[in-house]
């Protein structure tokens, strides 16, 4: 099929099954973003021993491939000890069992919440019912806040907890690629959709039509497809995103659009607030 | 009178001029449509994520034909051509069948480029 593809959910191994590689995704891939963010935690960390970092996901392959025995050998090496995922069925509104076996079992530092922002404000809901928020720290997954999951959870439960993004968020409201997204929310969507995680559409369209104008100045009409896009898309080179991401330049055989996380603390009003520069993500999947 | 026809004649030569030149005008501003497929995750269990994300890319897409499309250069004729976007759009609800279903009617509309949350 000659038809290129634009996802703005993460890089996954299965995406480099296809050559040529026509796939692609605004945000690198769980272990690269994970290996991105030891040296976060290893900075975070005070204690005397290796921080134990665990994962709570939903069950999904997409969340299963996440589980790459190269995230746990790196952080082993660099003194963090990632420990074994933990997953709660999808349709899940409980997670006592889950978050009680991460604190009183696996002893867990950190922990990764792989779900939803509507699922990440369920789990912190359960997370202040059992007495747990001051017993473990816990980071959001880039798509795993929103201005949801203060409203679910409580502005008091979301407070201090960690954001891994991969887009700059709203409290950075005068980046031009921020001004724009906001402008075209409020012509179009005003308050019935949250805004925190809707600026990564405009991000990945503008990129994608970009490819788009250079595929067709390139082969012109008649000749556009997929691979053309794709080919396009690999000549990205400080591509400007308005500050949404640093500008985009494509390495050679990564399908990740963007190459960095970012880590963000939430305040107390449910902002979360940039905690530090951009972290590179290394090129892990596909290789 | 033959100042009359006269005239008339430059006035008929006048309007066929700017017919033409309307008609060349017009034909130079023909806009050219390249299909896009946006296989968006508007319900679902993330829905509380992804649906924001998908319609931040239909809202940029329509923001783009908004503007009256964009221009580009073409390689064969070196020309400036204008195109739009005909913007396919449908939900998948988190479903790969149906996110599979979705692809497969862009791609048979046209598709060269699908995008999706």
């Amino acid at each position: 099929m000659d038809v290129a593809q634009f996802s703005t959910g993460n890089v996954t191994q299965l995406m480099y099954g296809h050559k040529p590689l026509l796939c692609f995704a605004n945000t690198p891939g769980d272990v690269e973003r994970l290996i991105g963010m030891i040296d976060f935690i290893k900075k975070d960390w005070k204690g005397d021993r290796p921080p134990r970092v665990g994962t709570l996901a939903y069950e999904a392959s997409t969340s299963r491939q996440a589980e790459d025995q190269r995230l746990f050998k790196l952080a082993r090496e660099k003194g963090v000890e990632f420990l074994p995922f933990d997953y709660f069925p999808f349709t899940a509104t409980d997670f006592s069992t889950e978050l009680r076996r991460l604190y009183e079992v696996k002893k867990a530092d950190y922990v990764w919440l792989r779900g939803g922002a509507g699922q990440v404000g369920a789990i912190m809901k359960d997370v202040a019912r059992l007495g747990l928020r001051d017993k473990m720290k816990y980071i959001a997954c880039y798509f795993g806040y929103s201005e949801v999951t203060p409203l679910i959870a409580g502005k008091d439960v979301v407070a201090g907890m960690y954001l891994e993004g991969t887009l700059s968020t709203p409290s950075e409201a005068d980046l031009p690629g921020m001004k724009f997204a906001r402008k075209l929310y409020d012509k179009n969507r005003k308050s019935d959709v949250s805004f925190m995680i809707y600026a990564s559409g405009p991000h990945l369209a503008m990129i994608a039509h970009e490819a788009t104008k250079r595929a067709l100045e390139k082969v012109g009409l008649k000749k556009l497809g997929g691979r053309a896009i794709a080919d396009a898309t690999w000549t990205l080179k400080d591509f400007d995103v308005g500050g949404l991401t640093p500008p985009i330049t494509m390495q050679e055989g990564n399908i990740s659009l963007v190459r960095y996380c970012r880590m963000f603390k939430i305040d107390k009003e449910g902002i979360p607030r940039p905690d530090g520069p951009w972290l590179g993500t290394p090129h892990v999947l596909g290789r | 009178m033959t100042m009359g026809r006269k005239k008339w004649a430059s006035l008929l030569i006048g309007i066929g001029l700017l017919l033409s030149l309307s008609g060349l005008s017009m034909a130079a501003e023909k806009v050219e449509e390249i299909v896009v497929g946006l296989n968006l995750e508007l319900t679902g269990g993330l829905a509380s994520s992804t649906m924001p994300a998908s319609f931040g890319i239909l809202d940029y897409y329509n923001y783009i034909n908004e503007q009256g499309g964009f221009t580009y250069k073409d390689p064969v004729d070196k020309k400036i051509h204008r195109a739009k976007y005909k913007i396919l759009w449908a939900d998948n609800g988190f479903s790969i069948a149906r996110s599979m279903t979705n692809a497969k009617r862009f791609i048979d509309a046209g598709a060269k480029l699908i995008l999706g949350a």
